[in-house]
């Protein structure tokens, strides 16, 4: 039983560092996600520009 | 650190921000990081100048078209790449949730039976005092039977002692009952004059003037018999005792004759005198009279004296044993109230009071002697 208990709380532990983890992959998952946005973003002002000049 | 194009500057900073948001610096290094950043855009800018890419002409506006695309492509990729990585810590977190159910199962699984075990527990506990409950009242009964047989033991021998008692009084009351000797005494000469007066009638009331006890008691007296108007029975011979030495015929003879009259009316000669009249007058140390003449009077005068003399005792003694009667029967009715009495019974109540109250004493006794002994053990120290 006291094995058990040990166990349970090394796998709360763990857990808890997955978790916290993963937040802060998300974090830089969301950052990046923000970045590729901008790009799009800039891509289309310059297509637009460029299309702008070519017509 | 050199950069050949915006692309490699891009990067940097992007770096630089994973580390910002990651969190995991100091001040001193937030601050170098953030003035590296702003460094790095303004060399971006200056870069963009120079390579044309910040132009508005089609072909710069191409060139920053690919670039952008290239590093959208970058970031789709390192996008992926997170991704993945979320996806395998979530894994991770839910093989460990998987464990976390088993253990939550397996702690249910437990508490259901230790819940059984504890209801099992229970019963048991129910069982155990029912079976306590039972033998205390096996114990109250047995020592309520106990102190019943006690209290009636007890009663039974209170009761025969009283009535030992009540026994011995009676015994005393029917010693006081029966004659005393002065009673006795006085009785004898009472049946002495009864008997003798018949044959001299004259002597006591010319004399004394006295009565005799059938006179006082208003009994009737017999009169002279007339033996010419009595009819003689025949009748078997009575034993006498005969003072003078007469033949066996003649005291045949005589008895035949008077046997009737023998016990009421005594002989004219004091010859033939019955057997209690002559223990009488020996027990009494008085002469068997001879004549009615000459012995009669004088026996008769002495007879009288004596009863005169045992009256007055005799009257004393009989107000004294009706006295000590008197006493004797209340203490008899005393004693019998006694055994009816509820009050004075034994009853099962009462011994099992007697046991608290001895039981206590002893504990009192006990405590006493300890207080004694640890009173001496500090005396010797």
């Amino acid at each position: 039983m006291a094995g058990g208990e040990n166990l349970s709380e090394k796998n709360k532990k763990l857990r808890f560092e997955f978790i916290e983890k993963v937040k802060v992959l998300r974090g830089e998952l969301k950052a990046i996600e923000d970045e590729r946005r901008t790009l799009s973003n800039q891509f289309s002002e310059t297509l637009e520009t460029l299309k702008k000049k070519v017509i | 650190m050199s950069f050949k194009s915006t692309a490699e500057i891009d990067g940097r900073i992007h770096d630089i921000e994973s580390t910002l948001e990651s969190g995991r610096f100091t001040l001193s290094e937030e601050r170098q990081m953030l003035q590296e950043v702003t460094k790095l855009r303004k060399m971006r800018k200056a870069l963009e100048n120079m390579d044309g890419t910040s132009g508005n002409d089609v072909a710069s506006l191409r060139l920053r078209l690919d670039q952008i695309k290239l590093r959208q492509g970058d970031a789709e990729a390192r996008i992926t790449a997170k991704k993945e990585e979320i996806n395998a810590v979530n894994a991770q977190i839910d093989a460990l949730n998987g464990i976390r159910a088993v253990e939550q199962a397996k702690r249910a699984d437990s508490k259901t039976e230790i819940e059984g075990l504890r209801k099992e527990l229970d019963a048991e506990y129910a069982k155990k005092k029912a079976a306590w409950d039972e033998y205390l009242q096996a114990k109250a009964a047995k020592e309520a039977a106990y102190h019943r047989m006690v209290a009636k033991k007890e009663e039974q021998a209170r009761v025969n002692l009283i009535e030992d008692e009540i026994d011995e009084l009676e015994r005393k009351l029917g010693r006081l009952t029966s004659e005393s000797v002065i009673d006795k005494k006085w009785n004898e000469c009472t049946n002495l004059i009864n008997f003798f007066l018949p044959f001299a009638p004259h002597v006591l009331e010319s004399e004394s003037g006295t009565t005799t006890a059938s006179t006082a008691k208003n009994i009737r007296k017999v009169d002279q018999i007339d033996l010419s108007k009595v009819q003689v029975l025949k009748k078997e011979d009575e034993c006498y005792f005969v003072s003078s030495k007469a033949s066996k015929k003649q005291q045949k003879k005589s008895a035949a004759s008077d046997s009737a009259v023998a016990s009421e009316a005594p002989a004219a000669d004091l010859t033939k005198l019955p057997f209690h009249i002559l223990a009488a007058l020996t027990d009494m140390t008085l002469p068997i009279p001879k004549s009615v003449e000459n012995d009669l009077p004088d026996l008769l005068r002495t007879i009288q004296s004596r009863r005169n003399d045992l009256q007055e005792h005799r009257d004393a003694s009989l107000a004294e044993m009706e006295q000590k009667r008197n006493v004797i029967i209340k203490e008899i009715e005393i004693l019998r109230n006694k055994i009816e009495s509820k009050d004075e019974q034994i009853t099962a109540s009462v011994v099992k009071k007697a046991e608290k109250a001895a039981a206590s004493e002893e504990t009192a006794v006990a405590q006493e002697e300890e207080e004694e002994a640890a009173v001496d053990e500090q005396a010797e120290n």
